[in-house]
Protein backbone atom coordinates (compact mmCIF):
# COMPACT_ATOMS: atom_id res chain seq x y z
CA UNK A 1 0.00 0.00 0.00
CA UNK A 2 1.31 3.44 -0.90
CA UNK A 3 2.51 5.56 1.98
CA UNK A 4 0.68 8.85 2.63
CA UNK A 5 1.98 11.49 0.27
CA UNK A 6 3.86 9.00 -1.87
CA UNK A 7 1.75 9.84 -4.93
CA UNK A 8 2.68 13.50 -4.66
CA UNK A 9 6.29 12.57 -4.00
CA UNK A 10 6.33 10.30 -7.04
CA UNK A 11 4.97 13.15 -9.18
CA UNK A 12 7.47 15.58 -7.69
CA UNK A 13 10.46 13.30 -8.34
CA UNK A 14 9.27 12.61 -11.89
CA UNK A 15 8.80 16.32 -12.56
CA UNK A 16 12.30 17.04 -11.28
CA UNK A 17 13.67 14.21 -13.41
CA UNK A 18 11.80 15.56 -16.43
CA UNK A 19 13.24 19.04 -15.89
CA UNK A 20 16.73 17.56 -15.57
CA UNK A 21 16.27 15.57 -18.77
CA UNK A 22 15.00 18.64 -20.60
CA UNK A 23 17.96 20.69 -19.41
CA UNK A 24 20.04 18.61 -21.80
CA UNK A 25 18.58 20.57 -24.67
CA UNK A 26 20.01 19.27 -27.92
CA UNK A 27 20.92 22.78 -29.00
CA UNK A 28 23.36 23.17 -26.12
CA UNK A 29 24.27 19.57 -25.29
CA UNK A 30 24.15 18.03 -28.72
CA UNK A 31 26.78 15.43 -27.91
CA UNK A 32 25.61 14.63 -24.42
CA UNK A 33 23.14 11.93 -25.28
CA UNK A 34 24.29 9.66 -22.50
CA UNK A 35 23.86 12.39 -19.94
CA UNK A 36 20.36 12.97 -21.24
CA UNK A 37 19.37 9.35 -20.79
CA UNK A 38 21.07 8.99 -17.44
CA UNK A 39 19.28 11.29 -15.09
CA UNK A 40 20.54 10.01 -11.73
CA UNK A 41 18.13 9.34 -8.95
CA UNK A 42 20.65 10.72 -6.44
CA UNK A 43 20.60 14.08 -8.25
CA UNK A 44 16.81 14.05 -8.26
CA UNK A 45 16.86 13.47 -4.49
CA UNK A 46 19.33 16.31 -3.99
CA UNK A 47 17.17 18.73 -5.96
CA UNK A 48 14.10 17.59 -4.04
CA UNK A 49 15.93 18.27 -0.78
CA UNK A 50 15.52 14.71 0.50
CA UNK A 51 17.99 12.02 1.43
CA UNK A 52 19.69 10.10 -1.35
CA UNK A 53 17.77 6.97 -0.50
CA UNK A 54 14.31 8.54 -0.23
CA UNK A 55 13.25 7.95 -3.88
CA UNK A 56 14.17 4.28 -3.44
CA UNK A 57 11.08 3.95 -1.24
CA UNK A 58 9.15 4.38 -4.50
CA UNK A 59 11.45 2.81 -7.10
CA UNK A 60 13.58 -0.18 -6.15
CA UNK A 61 16.29 0.69 -8.67
CA UNK A 62 17.55 3.60 -10.71
CA UNK A 63 16.52 1.75 -13.86
CA UNK A 64 12.92 1.48 -12.61
CA UNK A 65 12.89 5.23 -12.04
CA UNK A 66 14.27 5.94 -15.53
CA UNK A 67 11.67 3.72 -17.16
CA UNK A 68 8.85 5.55 -15.43
CA UNK A 69 10.50 8.86 -16.31
CA UNK A 70 10.43 7.90 -20.00
CA UNK A 71 6.73 7.04 -19.75
CA UNK A 72 6.11 10.36 -17.95
CA UNK A 73 7.92 12.35 -20.66
CA UNK A 74 6.17 10.52 -23.51
CA UNK A 75 2.77 11.09 -21.90
CA UNK A 76 3.53 14.80 -21.62
CA UNK A 77 4.66 14.97 -25.23
CA UNK A 78 1.55 13.26 -26.57
CA UNK A 79 -0.80 15.20 -24.33
CA UNK A 80 0.76 18.49 -25.46
CA UNK A 81 0.42 17.59 -29.15
CA UNK A 82 -3.15 16.42 -28.72
CA UNK A 83 -4.16 19.48 -26.73
CA UNK A 84 -2.74 21.71 -29.44
CA UNK A 85 -4.57 19.79 -32.16
CA UNK A 86 -7.87 20.01 -30.30
CA UNK A 87 -7.39 23.75 -29.80
CA UNK A 88 -6.64 24.20 -33.52
CA UNK A 89 -9.67 22.09 -34.45
CA UNK A 90 -11.93 24.31 -32.36
CA UNK A 91 -10.72 27.36 -34.28
CA UNK A 92 -11.68 25.93 -37.68
CA UNK A 93 -14.62 27.75 -39.24
CA UNK A 94 -17.74 25.78 -40.25
CA UNK A 95 -17.51 24.34 -43.74
CA UNK A 96 -13.76 23.74 -43.57
CA UNK A 97 -12.77 21.04 -46.06
CA UNK A 98 -11.01 17.87 -44.90
CA UNK A 99 -7.81 18.87 -46.69
CA UNK A 100 -7.86 22.32 -45.13
CA UNK A 101 -8.45 20.76 -41.71
CA UNK A 102 -5.53 18.39 -42.28
CA UNK A 103 -3.30 21.30 -43.29
CA UNK A 104 -4.18 23.39 -40.26
CA UNK A 105 -4.25 20.60 -37.65
CA UNK A 106 -1.11 18.77 -38.78
CA UNK A 107 0.78 22.07 -38.96
CA UNK A 108 -0.45 22.97 -35.47
CA UNK A 109 0.86 19.69 -34.10
CA UNK A 110 4.21 20.15 -35.84
CA UNK A 111 4.52 23.73 -34.61
CA UNK A 112 3.79 22.59 -31.07
CA UNK A 113 6.38 19.82 -31.16
CA UNK A 114 9.20 21.38 -33.17
CA UNK A 115 10.60 23.51 -30.35
CA UNK A 116 9.69 21.22 -27.46
CA UNK A 117 12.83 19.70 -25.92
CA UNK A 118 10.67 16.90 -24.47
CA UNK A 119 10.20 15.61 -28.01
CA UNK A 120 13.93 15.35 -28.57
CA UNK A 121 14.34 13.56 -25.28
CA UNK A 122 12.43 10.67 -26.88
CA UNK A 123 15.13 10.26 -29.51
CA UNK A 124 17.89 10.25 -26.91
CA UNK A 125 16.44 7.06 -25.45
CA UNK A 126 16.44 5.17 -28.76
CA UNK A 127 20.01 3.81 -28.29
CA UNK A 128 18.77 2.03 -25.16
CA UNK A 129 15.99 -0.03 -26.73
CA UNK A 130 17.73 -3.26 -25.77
CA UNK A 131 15.82 -2.70 -22.53
CA UNK A 132 12.48 -4.43 -23.27
CA UNK A 133 10.44 -2.10 -21.07
CA UNK A 134 12.01 0.97 -22.68
CA UNK A 135 11.31 -0.49 -26.11
CA UNK A 136 7.69 -1.11 -25.14
CA UNK A 137 7.26 2.48 -23.98
CA UNK A 138 8.86 3.99 -27.08
CA UNK A 139 6.98 1.72 -29.47
CA UNK A 140 3.54 2.67 -28.24
CA UNK A 141 1.90 4.41 -31.13
CA UNK A 142 -0.47 7.26 -30.71
CA UNK A 143 -3.91 5.72 -31.03
CA UNK A 144 -5.53 9.14 -31.03
CA UNK A 145 -3.77 10.13 -34.22
CA UNK A 146 -4.69 6.78 -35.76
CA UNK A 147 -8.30 7.78 -35.15
CA UNK A 148 -7.77 11.22 -36.74
CA UNK A 149 -6.12 9.73 -39.83
CA UNK A 150 -9.00 7.30 -40.18
CA UNK A 151 -11.48 10.17 -39.88
CA UNK A 152 -9.58 12.16 -42.50
CA UNK A 153 -9.63 9.29 -44.98
CA UNK A 154 -13.34 8.77 -44.42
CA UNK A 155 -14.08 12.46 -44.92
CA UNK A 156 -12.24 12.53 -48.26
CA UNK A 157 -13.92 9.28 -49.37
CA UNK A 158 -10.86 7.05 -49.08
CA UNK A 159 -9.84 3.88 -47.25
CA UNK A 160 -6.51 2.21 -46.52
CA UNK A 161 -5.56 0.04 -49.48
CA UNK A 162 -4.31 -3.54 -49.40
CA UNK A 163 -1.77 -4.76 -48.33
CA UNK A 164 -1.51 -1.91 -45.84
CA UNK A 165 -3.28 -1.39 -42.55
CA UNK A 166 -4.16 1.75 -40.68
CA UNK A 167 -1.30 0.84 -38.33
CA UNK A 168 1.12 0.91 -41.29
CA UNK A 169 -0.24 4.29 -42.26
CA UNK A 170 0.02 5.69 -38.74
CA UNK A 171 3.53 4.29 -38.29
CA UNK A 172 4.69 5.84 -41.53
CA UNK A 173 3.11 9.18 -40.71
CA UNK A 174 4.79 9.10 -37.31
CA UNK A 175 8.15 8.19 -38.86
CA UNK A 176 7.83 11.09 -41.29
CA UNK A 177 6.98 13.42 -38.41
CA UNK A 178 10.06 12.20 -36.51
CA UNK A 179 12.23 12.73 -39.58
CA UNK A 180 10.90 16.28 -40.00
CA UNK A 181 11.39 17.08 -36.31
CA UNK A 182 14.97 15.77 -36.31
CA UNK A 183 15.83 17.72 -39.45
CA UNK A 184 14.12 20.84 -38.10
CA UNK A 185 16.71 21.02 -35.32
CA UNK A 186 19.56 21.29 -37.79
CA UNK A 187 17.96 22.76 -40.91
CA UNK A 188 14.62 24.39 -40.09
CA UNK A 189 14.54 26.06 -43.51
CA UNK A 190 14.50 22.63 -45.21
CA UNK A 191 11.35 21.58 -43.37
CA UNK A 192 9.59 24.93 -43.37
CA UNK A 193 9.86 25.42 -47.12
CA UNK A 194 6.42 26.35 -48.40
CA UNK A 195 4.47 24.79 -51.24
CA UNK A 196 1.58 26.94 -52.43
CA UNK A 197 -1.47 24.86 -53.38
CA UNK A 198 -4.56 26.72 -54.54
CA UNK A 199 -3.27 29.85 -52.85
CA UNK A 200 -2.74 28.14 -49.49
CA UNK A 201 0.72 27.56 -47.96
CA UNK A 202 1.56 23.91 -47.23
CA UNK A 203 4.76 23.16 -45.36
CA UNK A 204 6.90 20.28 -46.59
CA UNK A 205 5.78 18.30 -43.53
CA UNK A 206 2.05 18.64 -44.18
CA UNK A 207 2.37 18.30 -47.95
CA UNK A 208 4.37 15.09 -47.50
CA UNK A 209 1.97 13.80 -44.86
CA UNK A 210 -0.94 14.26 -47.23
CA UNK A 211 1.00 12.40 -49.95
CA UNK A 212 1.60 9.49 -47.57
CA UNK A 213 -2.05 9.37 -46.48
CA UNK A 214 -3.19 9.32 -50.10
CA UNK A 215 -0.47 6.94 -51.28
CA UNK A 216 -1.44 4.25 -48.82
CA UNK A 217 -5.14 4.65 -49.43
CA UNK A 218 -7.61 4.39 -52.29
CA UNK A 219 -11.05 5.81 -53.06
CA UNK A 220 -13.90 4.04 -51.33
CA UNK A 221 -16.06 2.13 -53.79
CA UNK A 222 -19.40 3.76 -54.48
CA UNK A 223 -22.21 2.15 -52.50
CA UNK B 1 6.71 17.46 -60.90
CA UNK B 2 3.61 19.24 -59.75
CA UNK B 3 4.10 22.85 -60.80
CA UNK B 4 4.00 24.07 -57.20
CA UNK B 5 6.62 21.58 -55.90
CA UNK B 6 10.29 21.10 -56.70
CA UNK B 7 12.63 18.14 -57.06
CA UNK B 8 14.61 19.38 -54.07
CA UNK B 9 11.47 19.35 -51.92
CA UNK B 10 10.63 15.82 -53.04
CA UNK B 11 14.17 14.61 -52.36
CA UNK B 12 14.11 16.27 -48.94
CA UNK B 13 10.79 14.62 -48.08
CA UNK B 14 12.19 11.20 -49.02
CA UNK B 15 15.24 11.76 -46.81
CA UNK B 16 13.03 12.93 -43.92
CA UNK B 17 10.94 9.77 -44.24
CA UNK B 18 14.08 7.66 -44.34
CA UNK B 19 15.45 9.33 -41.21
CA UNK B 20 12.21 8.75 -39.35
CA UNK B 21 11.95 5.14 -40.47
CA UNK B 22 15.51 4.49 -39.29
CA UNK B 23 14.43 5.62 -35.82
CA UNK B 24 11.32 3.46 -36.08
CA UNK B 25 13.43 0.50 -37.17
CA UNK B 26 15.29 0.62 -33.86
CA UNK B 27 12.13 0.80 -31.81
CA UNK B 28 9.51 -1.01 -33.89
CA UNK B 29 11.28 -3.14 -36.49
CA UNK B 30 8.01 -4.93 -37.24
CA UNK B 31 6.55 -1.61 -38.45
CA UNK B 32 9.15 -1.25 -41.19
CA UNK B 33 9.52 -4.95 -42.06
CA UNK B 34 8.54 -6.37 -45.40
CA UNK B 35 4.85 -6.15 -46.12
CA UNK B 36 3.68 -9.09 -48.17
CA UNK B 37 0.13 -9.61 -49.33
CA UNK B 38 -1.44 -10.92 -52.49
CA UNK B 39 1.95 -11.81 -53.91
CA UNK B 40 3.19 -8.26 -53.50
CA UNK B 41 6.28 -7.61 -51.44
CA UNK B 42 7.22 -4.14 -50.32
CA UNK B 43 8.62 -2.27 -47.35
CA UNK B 44 7.34 0.75 -45.48
CA UNK B 45 10.15 2.80 -47.00
CA UNK B 46 9.46 1.68 -50.55
CA UNK B 47 5.74 2.28 -50.12
CA UNK B 48 6.42 5.68 -48.58
CA UNK B 49 8.76 6.73 -51.38
CA UNK B 50 6.16 5.67 -53.93
CA UNK B 51 3.51 7.68 -52.09
CA UNK B 52 5.73 10.77 -51.99
CA UNK B 53 6.59 10.42 -55.67
CA UNK B 54 2.89 10.25 -56.54
CA UNK B 55 2.08 13.17 -54.23
CA UNK B 56 4.75 15.49 -55.60
CA UNK B 57 4.27 14.70 -59.26
CA UNK B 58 1.59 14.63 -61.93
CA UNK B 59 1.49 12.01 -64.66
CA UNK B 60 2.78 12.96 -68.08
CA UNK B 61 0.84 10.13 -69.66
CA UNK B 62 -1.26 7.23 -68.50
CA UNK B 63 0.64 4.98 -66.12
CA UNK B 64 0.05 1.94 -63.98
CA UNK B 65 0.55 3.33 -60.47
CA UNK B 66 -2.08 4.13 -57.84
CA UNK B 67 -2.75 7.57 -59.29
CA UNK B 68 -3.35 6.10 -62.73
CA UNK B 69 -5.62 3.41 -61.31
CA UNK B 70 -7.64 6.10 -59.55
CA UNK B 71 -8.01 8.01 -62.78
CA UNK B 72 -9.26 4.81 -64.37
Amino acid sequence: MARPGSVNRREEYLEIGARMALEFDATTHGDDVEGLANVRIADVARRAGVSKGAPYHIWPTQEAFRRELVAYLLDREQAAALEHAVHAAQSLPPGTTADEALRVLAQAVFDRLKDDPAVYTRFSFVPYVADPELRRLLSQGNQTFTHYFDMYLQSVGRRVRSPFSVEHLTGMAEAYLFGCLIRYRTSPEAVETVIIVDGEPWSLYVFGLRALLHGLSEPRPAT
Amino acid sequence: MRPEATEVQLATAVILLLQGLLVEDRVRPDAVADIIAGGLRTTAFAAGVRALLDGFTVPLRSGTGPAARERG
